[in-house]
């Protein structure tokens, strides 16, 4: 019969995926603190009262050194996201009872429609607010132990090794590209910037929802935007709508808008257009804490 | 409804081999169909009405032909060709042959207004109409009866496991096949899950993993350096290899779990010593179909030299072009029928050379040449024109660019170089594996190759084969 085979199989199957499965999320998924799958795990499941939370896309990965910020600052930055992660990063960050502020960080072209890696939320799937947000690309055999990692172990096996090779800086969540770009090659992506233009488009739905999220709360939010290269921001043909909207989220008493976008920088801190390097990171985050400090919006204390 | 999808897996599979064997054997023919139907029908629906037209024409003229004697047998035989490949042609090489000819004409100046039909290629199309015509043709040879029953006939063009990538079956092999009862036996159920499972290994964990690699550097193949080029024709090797093979193992053992046998269709080809061996170790089915209805039929090496030359350059000729409707598919046959004819003049010398050279030696560049003319040969199948195939080799043969594996240009980090080339180490330790697959603890094996995927897998597309 079909069992004597099929069940022994299936059995050591079933097994084989029980075993493998924590192993691979916390041997790799969540073994390095800048990989997204770790950051979700830790605002989903961890409580820090004083911690200063930093969300937002890989421009905020790459731009807030916690430790230059806040001692207890921690870098939640995940590269490709957008407007809907964000948000329910966001919701899932001011659900905790903590008084502390959370800087936002707010790039120009937050509303477009990104779509970051599915790798960094597979873990937590069983998060009501990760379901909700993934549905469309999530399937059935996501809630199968090890099934649900069937091709993403690549990103988690790179983000392990990742933590054993030089190239990066990391700190508390956020990790840096140590060298900026070469100038010749630096010089191409900014020839091949000006050849495009850029601008803010509306998305009158999402917009509205986002600034009544950030009315929903009492905590003090700090929108912030990180630099970019002048490049970038020369060929955005439509400037005013973005200060526009900045404005919009400003006129709300609690929110602080600290826009650094046009923050004078060398070349020398790029890696591209739009992602400062480590020398980068390491002037805006001393920038933004003297004006956090200046604002007095900061905590004072270590986590 | 591509095997590599959870819905063959998890529902379509377990359902039709579960239903088979609950039914009684009159009705199990009728399950398949529809399963078969079901199958086909979830890549493009309408595409159904091409095979039935094919198996209805093909099914009366084998009725017809079987009644018939002298002119009328050949000439209904020869009506069953044309309607076969009269459809082949029409949907494959319209196209190909449109542009061809507006090229010439426009070329010579003139006006050419024959406009490109956009016609979509029904998947398989290749292959079931190869495996329609072997029934007629052998019918018409008195090597097997004519099949009484549509439904049956229509089962042996459109058995699921072998209807869009083969292998191409034969009428003496399989129908005998629908109309035998079987009962469940549990050595096929087990030997056809140890191939399904390695089969699946193969596309999902080898040929998925390099398919990426390979793809981003065709893609630009101006903008790659020759080494870069040189390792995507290497990974494309295997990757095809592991793509039409894996296939052909999930099709025989999706088969073989219900007591099926379809015929071996691959026998690790990049093991031969020469290119003659190499094409009775690749795609068995359709060369053995070359040689049985083409080759043969135009003398074989039952002729003069010349003749017997030119017999061999036209097969893989026209074995070029059953792959695809591009120039680059009939290089790809033309330098195949080359390295044939060639070994065959170089023979005498050749001979000479190995009795002088200690065997083992005389094998390892056996294996090596032919490893590197296969592959060579490769670039063409590969390229998307013959400009960007001469242009790869040109850079290959003289490691134009940067001495790197990769460059900023396209999508190829050094871990997933890596990535690759662990994959491929794998697959050679599977090597060790008994070429029939019969290894000694097949629980133990399908457990660690599920698992196995599961880790090392990748969401890939379609077989490569599909297209043809």
């Amino acid at each position: 019969m079909p069992w004597r085979f099929l069940l022994p199989v299936l059995a050591g199957i079933v097994l084989g995926c029980a075993v493998l499965d924590p192993l691979i999320t916390h041997g790799l998924a969540w073994s390095n603190p800048s990989f997204g799958a770790a950051k979700v795990h830790r605002l989903f499941t961890e409580l820090h009262p004083d911690e200063v939370a930093i969300i937002g896309s890989s421009r905020a990965d790459g731009s807030y050194v916690p430790e230059l910020i806040h001692p207890a600052a921690w870098n939640y930055g995940i590269e490709e996201t957008g407007y809907d992660v964000t948000r329910m990063i966001l919701g899932q960050e001011l659900a905790k009872p903590k008084p502390g502020p959370v800087i936002i960080n707010f790039d120009h072209t937050f509303f477009s429609p990104y779509q970051p890696s599915i790798a960094h939320f597979i873990p937590e799937v069983r998060q009501a607010a990760v379901a909700e947000c993934f549905a469309q690309r999530l399937h059935w055999y996501n809630q199968v132990p090890t099934l649900r990692y069937f091709g993403v172990m690549d990103e988690y096996v790179k983000a392990f090794l990742s933590k054993y090779t030089s190239g990066t800086v990391r700190s508390k969540g956020g990790i840096f590209v140590n060298n900026a770009a070469p100038p010749g090659e630096l010089a191409g992506m900014v020839q091949r910037r000006n050849a495009t233009r850029h601008a803010w488009i509306p998305h009158p739905k999402e917009e509205q929802a986002w600034i009544d999220l950030l009315a929903s709360t009492k905590r003090t939010l700090v929108v912030v935007v990180a630099p970019y290269h002048p490049a970038y921001l020369q060929t955005d043909t439509n400037p005013a709508a973005v200060q526009e909207y900045l404005g919009r989220m400003q006129a709300l008493p609690h929110v602080h808008v600290i826009d650094l976008s046009a923050m004078p920088l060398p070349d020398s801190c790029f890696q591209n257009t739009t992602h400062v390097n480590w020398e980068g990171a390491v002037r805006f985050s001393k920038e933004l804490r003297s004006r956090l400090n200046a604002l007095g919006l900061l905590p004072i204390g270590q986590e | 409804m591509l095997f590599n999808s959870f819905e063959f897996i998890c529902i379509f599979f377990p359902l039709v081999t579960g239903l088979y064997f609950a039914l009684p054997h009159r009705w199990r023919w009728l399950l398949l169909l529809v399963a078969s139907c079901w199958f086909y029908m979830a890549f493009v629906p309408v595409y159904i009405l091409i095979l039935a037209f094919t198996i209805l024409v093909d099914y009366f003229a084998g009725l017809w032909i079987e009644q018939s004697d002298g002119r009328k047998r050949k000439l209904l035989l020869t009506a069953s060709i044309i309607a076969n490949v009269g459809v082949l042609a029409f949907f494959k090489y319209f196209n190909f042959l449109n542009e061809s000819i507006a090229e010439v004409v426009r070329g010579l100046g003139f006006h050419y207004g024959v406009p490109d039909l956009g016609i979509i290629l029904p998947i398989g199309l290749s292959f079931h109409t190869f495996q329609s015509l072997s029934y007629t043709i052998e019918v018409y040879r008195r090597n097997h009866p004519a099949e009484r029953r549509l439904g049956i006939f229509a089962l042996y063009v459109m058995f699921y496991p072998q209807l869009v990538a083969g292998p191409i079956e034969r009428p003496q092999a399989l129908l005998p096949q629908f109309h035998a009862r079987r009962r469940f036996n549990a050595d096929d159920f087990q030997y056809g899950l140890t191939r399904m499972a390695f089969g699946f290994f193969k596309k999902v964990v080898v040929a998925d993993r390099l398919a990426p690699y390979v793809d981003a550097v065709y893609a630009d193949i101006p903008g790659s350096n020759g080494l870069t080029i040189l390792v995507a024709t290497v990974f494309f090797a295997v990757q095809i290899y592991c793509d039409f093979s894996g296939y052909s193992d999930i099709a025989i053992g999706a088969a073989r779990v219900m007591g099926f046998r379809l015929m071996e269709n691959f026998r690790r080809p990049y093991l031969s010593t020469s290119v003659s061996e190499f094409w009775s170790r690749w795609h068995i089915s359709l060369s053995s179909w070359f040689r049985d209805y083409l080759y043969i039929p135009l003398g074989g090496n039952r002729v003069v030299k010349w003749r017997w030359y030119y017999n061999l350059f036209i097969v893989f000729l026209v074995s070029g072009l059953w792959h695809g409707a591009n120039w680059t598919y009939v290089i790809w046959g033309g330098l195949h029928g080359t390295y044939l004819v060639a070994a065959l003049v170089l023979r005498p010398a050749t001979d000479r050379l190995g009795r002088a050279l200690p065997g083992l030696l005389t094998r390892a560049f056996g294996l090596l040449s032919t490893f590197t003319l296969v592959t060579l040969a490769w670039v063409f199948f590969r390229a998307t024109t013959a400009g960007d195939a001469i242009l790869g080799l040109r850079k290959m043969v003289t490691m134009q660019g940067a001495w790197h594996v990769g460059n900023g240009h396209v999508a190829t980090s050094m871990f997933h170089f890596f990535g690759c080339t662990a994959v491929i180490g794998l697959l050679l330790l599977s090597g060790k594996l008994p070429m029939d697959l019969r290894v000694r603890h097949p629980r133990t094996f399908v457990t660690t190759t599920v698992l196995l995927i599961l880790l090392l897998g990748r969401n890939g597309g379609d077989f490569i084969y599909f297209q043809f």
